[in-house]
């Protein structure tokens, strides 16, 4: 298993269960999420706390995940490890992708 | 070829790409060195970076430098899986040696030495893939230099020479016969 998804209201909260998110399973974890999407929802938040390490795959399955959205939804991370964060800044991808600390943060910021 | 000291001690010479230069130690003072052998399969990746990672931790200044390691050994395996060899998840060693070239199962191999010298990290990557594309490693790839608010351009890949560059001092890139090498040089402190 990949993600385990709760719900908040209308928001799919999706929880990365591999501390790797890597060329090895980004793609399986886009298309999990990507899934969803096409299901009808809307508002996500990416809680990545089992999450020490991301390699630009994983960063390239989080933009797909959201260019999926289409500008019809939001998805938020939240719970992001220091090493992840710093891939982030490395990138520019902090500037694209709304960081929260906490699950609850990204909830109440999408709404719930 | 020109050769100058540098502030470590090393000669810097005009070996290799002409836009890469390579550090080469004035005397062979290796503190330690590590080697290791992964399938050409994204499959090994964890564990090719689990391995990295524990590996350089006697050496490491700090966890961020660590963390540079670890994403530029990963990014460069990743991209001789994909690239060099045509994997992709789910793939295995087999079907990758044919694309890769050779007709051996036992030849989609990457192998990794790192090499701990007095003030910087050597790390090697060799396999014998496909070669890289000419300019892949040229000091002119673009880095980041996209609209953070053009959600249509974002990037979904091509990212990670970007992150190599960004997380190591050198990179060189060679093949002699039929074996790509590729050299990551961080300096350490």
């Amino acid at each position: 298993m990949l993600t385990e998804i709760s719900r908040v209201g209308d928001i799919a909260v999706l929880k990365l269960l591999h501390a790797r998110f890597d060329a090895s399973i980004a793609p399986k974890i886009k298309s999990e999420i990507v899934a969803l999407i096409e299901q009808g929802e809307r508002k996500l938040v990416l809680d990545l706390q089992c999450v020490q390490f991301v390699d630009s795959s994983g960063l390239g399955a989080m933009v797909s995940i959201f260019k999926a959205l289409g500008g019809k939804g939001d998805i938020v991370l939240c719970r992001v490890a220091e090493g992840v964060h710093s891939m982030l800044r490395l990138t520019r991808m902090d500037r694209v992708f709304t960081i929260d600390d906490d699950a609850v943060a990204a909830c109440a910021r999408l709404g719930a | 070829m020109t050769r100058a000291p540098t502030a470590s001690g090393a000669r810097r010479c005009g070996a290799g790409l002409a836009d890469v230069a390579v550090l080469e130690p004035l005397g062979p003072t290796v503190r330690w060195q590590a080697r290791e052998r992964f399938a050409a399969n994204l499959a090994e990746l964890p564990r090719l970076g689990a391995w990295a990672r524990s590996s350089c931790e006697r050496c490491a200044p700090s966890s961020a430098w660590l963390d540079a390691i670890e994403i530029s050994v990963v990014e460069a395996a990743s991209n001789i899986m994909r690239h060099g060899f045509g994997s992709s998840s789910g793939s295995n060693a087999c079907d990758i040696a044919t694309a890769g070239g050779t007709s051996n199962a036992h030849a989609a191999l990457i192998v990794v030495t790192l090499r701990c010298f007095e003030t910087w990290l050597s790390v090697d990557l060799l396999d014998t893939g496909r070669p890289a594309p000419d300019g892949l490693f040229s000091v002119d790839t673009p880095v980041f230099g996209f609209d953070p608010d053009d959600l249509a351009n974002l990037p979904e890949g091509g990212m990670g020479v970007a992150i190599i560059r960004a997380s190591v001092d050198l990179l060189e890139y060679r093949r002699r016969l039929g074996v790509n090498r590729l050299r990551l040089i961080k300096r350490r402190g």
